[in-house]
Parts: C-alpha cells; sequence; structure tokens
C-alpha cells in the first residue's frame, strides 16, 4: 500500500508543475510528519507554508526556515519523499536548514544524498 | 456477543508465576560457585586431553573429548550470563514527551502510544480476543491517546470471500486497521508498514494471540523516562501448556482396558503418578525470568517480537542509519572500483529507489537481529530491558511438528546471523553482550556435542572399547567434583525454576538442531513460517522422532548385547558398561519425551474411573 506521504508527493508532482516557473505551496510534507513532532515548525499559522515545496527546473525546493528541529522518525520521511520525487524524475533540494538539523543529516549519513545548505 | 469457546478457554483462569526475587548472597554464592565449576572444569579437560586417551581407539577420544571441550563452552557462557541479577528500577508511567526525549525546543505534549496486533491467517475470532484485550489496556492519563491498530497481513479485508473478514472484526471492535498488498519481510515488513501509517512515539508489538493484561502499559512505559531505553521486553507466558494427567488414566485409556476392577488396581497402582506436564515444553520461563533477565546485567537482553514495547525514535534511528549505511558501502565500493561520477550518481540513485527504510531487520529472527544492531549503535547506545512481570498471556504450539516448525526457525535465524553478521566480531557490542548473544548462537551448535554424547555409549557397547583409558580413580576424581559443581551452579543459576522438560527437550531437539545447521551451512534460505496455535493432531510428528527411535532401540540391543557377554564371562569391562549403561538411562529419558510428545493426544475430560 503507498503511504499517504508518497501519494501526496504522486499528485502534487504530476499534476501542477510548470517547470519553468517557480511557484509556492506545491506540496507538504504530510500531517504525521509535521503534527507529531517529527519534524517541529514553530508557528502553527505557518505550518501549510512553512514546508511547501517549489518546483524550479526539476528541481523541488524546500524552505526549512521555520523548521528548528527533526527526528529520525522525520529523517525516515524526508527519504520517502526524495524516493517519491526520484519515481517522477524530480530532484530534491533542502534549503535555510539550521545547523543543528544539518548535523543531524550529516551524523546519520545522509548529507551524501539528502541536499541541503 | 457471545465470544467463540476455543480449547484455550479453559485456562482461561489460569494464574502466571511471579518472578524470582533478586536475593544477593544467592547471586554471591552463584559467583563462587560458577567460578569453581570453571576451575574444575579446565581441571578435568586438561587431564582428559593429556592423560586420559585410549590410544587403541584414538578417534573415539578425541570425538569425546571435543565434544566435552565444546559442552564446558557453554557452561562458562551461562556463567557469565547467569553472573548477576539487575532488574531495572520500576518508574510511574510517561505523560509528557518531555520525560522521554530531550525537546530540543519543542513544546511539550502528551506521549502517544500505540499498540500493534499482527495477523496473517489465525481465526479472526482468536484476534478479536486480543484486540477486546488490547482496548481494556489502561492508562492512568486521560490526555494520553492509545490507539490499537490490527495490521493484517492476510488481506482479510472482505475482497476474498473465502477467507474470513478480518477488517469487519476491527471495525466492530473499534480498532484501527491496516493492510499492504504484498508481504515483504513478513512480520518485519508488516510492523514496517505500520510505521509508516501510524505515529506513537512508543509502540507495543503484540501477536494475534497475544493477550495484553490491563496494567501493559501502567507498568513498562515508566522504563522510557531513561531516554536510552529503546525496548522493554515483558516475558511471554504460555498459559495453555498441557495439563498433567494421571498416569493410570493413560494407562487406561491407551490400553483401551474396561475392566472395572484392573481398572482400580492401576489407579491404585498409578494413580498418584502425574505425567505429560507440559509435553511440549512449552513454559518460557528458564529463559525469560532467568537467561534473558540475567542479561540485564550486561544491557543484552533481546527483544522476542511479542509482549514488548519500544521507542519508535531508536526503531527509526537503525532505519535510518542502515539506509544510509548501504548507500555509503555501495559509494565506496563504486570508488575503490574506479568508477565515474556519473556511474555512480546513476547507481547511488537506483539504488535509492530500491533500498527501503526498513525498521526492522527483514529476517527470519528478526527480532534478535535488529537488537544487535541497536545495542551495537554507538551513536546512540541504546539500552533494552527485560522486564521481570508478566503482563500478558499468549498461546502455544499445540502439536509436535508446529513445535519443531517455530525452534527450526530460531536455530536458523540465530544461526544465519552467527554466519552473515556474527555479533562477536560485530564492531560496538560491549563485551559482556557480545558473550550473551555468543551464548545464545552457542546453543545452537549444541547438537554436535549432543549427538556425540548419544552414540558414545552405543559405540561401546558394539566396540567394548572406552574412549578413556579406563574409568579408574583418576577419573571419577577430575569428572565427578566437576559434574557435582556444574549442576550446583546451574541449580543456583536457575533458582525457583523447574529444568526438567528444559533438559531433556535440550537433548531431545538434537536431530531438528542438526538439520538447521546443515541446512544453514549449506546456504538455504531460512524460511519464515507462521506457528500455527490452534489444537491440531498433526500425522507429520513421527518424522520427527525416528532418529530417537534408532538411538533408544540401538541402545537396548546394546545393553542386551553386553549384559550376554557378561553372564557368559567375555565382558573386557564390565564397569565401562556399568557406568555406560547408567549414562543411558539420562539418555533414553531425556530423548523419550519428544517420542511421547509426538504420540500425545489430550484425555477426554471425562472421568476415566467412574
Amino acid at each position: 500500500m503507498e503511504t499517504k506521504l508518497e501519494k501526496q508527493v504522486e499528485q502534487i508532482q504530476t499534476n501542477n508543475l510548470d517547470q519553468s516557473t517557480a511557484e509556492p505551496g506545491l506540496f507538504l510534507l504530510n500531517e504525521q510528519v509535521y503534527d507529531h513532532g517529527s519534524i517541529q515548525i514553530d508557528d502553527d499559522q505557518e505550518k501549510e507554508k512553512a514546508l511547501a515545496g517549489v518546483l524550479c527546473q526539476g528541481v523541488q525546493y524546500y524552505d526549512f526556515k521555520n523548521v528548528p528541529y527533526i527526528n529520525n522518525n522525520g529523517l525516515a520521511s524526508l527519504i520517502r519523499i526524495l524516493k517519491a520525487s526520484m519515481k517522477n524524475g524530480i530532484k530534491l533540494k533542502f534549503v535555510n536548514v539550521n545547523k543543528r538539523i544539518q548535523v543531524k543529516i550529516k551524523t546519520m549519513g545522509l548529507d551524501k544524498f539528502i541536499n541541503c545548505s | 456477543m457471545s465470544q467463540k469457546e476455543f480449547y484455550f478457554s479453559k485456562f482461561d483462569d489460569r494464574l502466571p508465576y511471579k518472578p524470582i526475587p533478586e536475593n544477593k548472597y544467592r547471586t554471591l554464592l552463584f559467583q563462587f560457585s560458577g567460578i569453581v565449576t570453571i576451575a574444575l572444569g579446565i581441571a578435568y579437560l586438561n587431564w582428559r586431553w593429556k592423560f586420559s586417551f585410549n590410544y587403541d581407539v584414538l578417534w573415539f577420544s578425541l570425538l569425546l573429548v571435543t565434544a566435552e571441550t565444546l559442552s564446558f563452552i557453554s557452561t562458562v557462557l551461562l556463567v557469565v550470563n547467569f553472573w548477576a541479577n539487575k532488574d531495572p528500577e520500576k518508574k510511574p508511567p510517561v505523560h509528557f514527551l518531555s520525560e522521554i526525549e530531550d525537546l530540543e525546543g519543542r513544546p511539550d505534549r502528551p506521549v502517544k502510544i500505540d499498540v500493534f496486533i499482527a495477523t496473517y491467517n489465525e481465526e479472526v475470532e482468536l484476534v478479536r480476543l486480543s484486540i477486546i484485550d488490547a482496548k481494556k489496556i489502561k492508562y492512568p492519563y486521560a490526555d494520553v491517546e492509545v490507539k490499537v491498530y490490527v495490521l493484517d497481513d492476510g488481506r482479510r479485508d472482505g475482497r476474498n470471500p473465502a477467507k474470513e473478514n478480518m477488517k469487519q472484526v476491527a471495525e466492530e471492535e473499534g480498532v484501527n486497521y491496516l493492510i499492504r498488498e504484498h508481504n515483504e519481510g513478513y512480520k518485519a515488513g508488516n510492523l514496517k508498514n505500520a510505521l509508516e501509517h501510524t505515529d506513537g512515539d512508543l509502540f507495543v508489538i503484540l501477536d494475534a494471540d497475544t493477550r495484553a493484561f490491563p496494567e501493559f502499559l501502567v507498568n513498562t512505559t515508566g522504563y522510557f523516562k531513561r531516554k536510552k531505553v529503546a525496548w522493554v521486553q515483558t516475558p511471554q507466558w504460555f498459559y495453555d501448556t498441557t495439563e498433567a494427567e494421571k498416569l493410570s488414566d493413560v494407562i487406561i485409556t491407551k490400553l483401551n482396558v474396561s475392566n472395572k476392577n484392573l481398572k482400580k488396581i492401576i489407579a491404585f497402582i498409578f494413580g498418584k503418578v502425574m505425567v505429560n506436564e507440559d509435553i511440549y515444553g512449552n513454559d518460557p520461563r528458564l529463559f525469560y525470568d532467568a537467561i534473558l533477565r540475567k542479561r540485564n546485567y550486561h544491557n543484552a537482553a533481546f527483544c522476542c517480537g511479542a509482549a514488548s514495547i519500544h521507542r519508535r525514535e531508536a526503531i527509526m534511528s537503525l532505519a535510518v542509519k542502515d539506509f544510509s549505511d548501504e548507500i555509503q558501502k555501495l559509494q565506496e565500493d563504486l570508488k575503490s572500483q574506479h568508477k565515474s561520477k556519473t556511474e555512480i550518481r546513476k547507481q547511488t540513485n537506483e539504488l535509492i529507489l530500491h533500498q527501503e527504510v526498513i525498521p526492522f531487520k527483514f529476517h527470519a529472527s528478526e527480532d534478535i537481529y535488529t537488537s544487535i544492531m541497536l545495542h551495537a549503535d554507538k551513536e546512540n547506545r541504546w539500552e533494552s530491558i527485560q522486564h521481570a512481570d508478566i503482563e500478558c498471556k499468549m498461546l502455544s504450539t499445540q502439536d509436535l511438528d508446529s513445535w519443531i516448525k517455530q525452534h527450526k526457525r530460531y536455530a536458523e535465524g540465530s544461526l544465519d546471523i552467527a554466519l552473515k553478521d556474527n555479533p562477536i566480531f560485530k564492531n560496538g557490542l560491549t563485551l559482556g553482550q557480545k558473550i550473551c548473544y555468543f551464548n545464545t548462537i552457542w546453543s545452537y551448535f549444541a547438537p554436535l556435542w549432543i549427538l556425540v554424547f548419544l552414540i558414545s555409549p552405543i559405540i561401546f557397547f558394539f566396540t567394548l572399547s572406552l574412549p578413556v583409558r579406563a574409568y579408574s580413580f583418576d577419573f571419577f576424581k577430575y569428572f565427578l567434583p566437576f559434574q557435582i559443581m556444574n549442576t550446583l551452579t546451574m541449580t543456583l543459576g536457575c533458582w525457583g525454576i523447574s529444568t526438567k522438560r528444559g533438559d531433556q527437550y535440550y537433548i531431545s531437539s538434537f536431530w531438528f538442531m542438526l538439520m538447521s545447521l546443515l541446512s544453514v551451512i549449506r546456504g538455504k534460505k531460512v524460511e519464515f513460517n507462521v506457528t500455527r496455535k490452534d489444537l491440531q493432531l498433526s500425522n507429520n510428528n513421527l518424522k520427527h522422532v525416528i532418529p530417537h527411535i534408532v538411538i533408544i532401540a540401538l541402545i537396548l540391543i546394546g545393553i542386551l548385547y553386553n549384559i550376554f557377554l557378561i553372564s557368559i564371562g567375555h565382558h573386557p569391562t564390565p564397569s565401562g558398561f556399568a557406568a555406560n549403561a547408567f549414562w543411558c538411562i539420562f539418555n533414553i529419558i531425556s530423548l523419550s519425551i519428544m517420542i511421547r510428545a509426538a504420540y500425545w493426544k489430550p484425555l477426554n475430560n471425562k472421568p476415566v474411573i467412574d
């Protein structure tokens, strides 16, 4: 069974994308990820926008500026997002990732294939 | 809705055992006794290797002394395993996330707990009992969510009318229902799927037949206040082990005695003798209350699946690390082969697409393998706890064929780990952990020496050659103190727990364990089979005891042959015969348990004597 997360990625990435322009809010990480502490978002009102991705020339960008925290469950979700995106031939990049999350990603050895800055 | 009557319904009132209380004086005595046993064992084996060989049959001498040496390694490993008892401190149940995790800037909230009931093909009404009990699990904080999930790997969601409808039962009971479209990874895959669809900070694993007691969470979640505790295993208590039967009833039933007077005579002679209690040796108390519990001292108690509770963050850290390790390994391999950057990127991407994020290792022994990996995690240094009290009840296998299939899987799974990822060489494990895991694996090599112990008397009976120079004073001077101390040490280590059935099955399991060992050495894939827990009288039992029958027959023929030789004055070593015949009594008693189990059928509940 495809997970809710994979379904979301699939639907949004295949339906809505204009390769040449960056559009905000293309898809959100699923509720499970941020509602339950895996990825913590500071401002509830910002939640919907916080992890919105934008697609630009085959690269999906996620802005982590409102994300102060991620745990292993959240990292597993990032991997699943990565896999779902790659299935559709789309690259991923996480931007404005804070130092703590970058260290976590590196400690877990994900920096070799998760592109973040 | 009225509940279905099962064979085990009559055992519902059985109460679980109480764990053996800790006693520091007993522990000290055990440690002293253990050291003396090891010293005496070394002295005995030193004498055996240097001075005891019968050079006329050197092969026989070497065979036996090698078996004794291998067996002695088990003794040493058990002494280390039993070295001390360190039950962890019990704490009140968890309320907020901050009690079990560092928040690192996150706002606090009540913890979330999921209860998973994994099922595949079990009768849905049996699973319903587990669901009902799971719903009765108490928690003292109303704002803590405890969600029950049925993880149905049998896809019994009503699409196939030939199958029972598990989904309907879940809906009737008002619990969540999760399925997947394949069975990849078997139970580990089923749990992986559940973790992808749920969000509990802690999750409980129950099998289809595991019926949790209401206090399960109250008594176990407090341990997670120690932020390195990855899982807590509670004892698996089989409440349906076979009841003791009067020997007189067994005789009357088996021989179909109908004469009333004869029945009374049999009852008078054998009426007080009870037999067949736990005929399949299913009671795992020795394992949970002694072996695994004492591993708390080494932080080496491993997870056994059902009746355990886990920290999601720990298991997910393993999953993520494993995923990245696979990628890193591939990249390093490709670099060492001087592949181009484009090629490395291409193959990395392919691996990312195909590699899964797997919380529990996809392996026939997923529980122990995952435990090894978590214990070996140098960054997190995860801890495990074997909880002493029973918090749920389960069903045991009800025929020998199922019992052997289940134990064969344990054996093959553990041996497979030994061959492919041996904990002895595992970076990150402490010495105590390595020894404890090795102890588990080493126990599956036991058929190598048990077989020698079983056939040695037979070799003697037919060759009349002793494997030692003589059963002399020297032999007994070294052998007896070691054996006596060994028995005393094991009695202290397993204090308060009956080891009778365990000892018998340790010997009696030699054949299927030997087959498991050969199967793994030959590289045969370890099969995952779901253990049947329903009452069935299988016709496949006899095949498992043919080697036992052959050995007992050879022993009896050998004894008769030797008695004949003694009676005509042609026996070279009557004392050797006496020693071997005595040894054989123990062998026959041990082997016969599996034969009895193969032929055992429950007596009717009707009284045999009016």
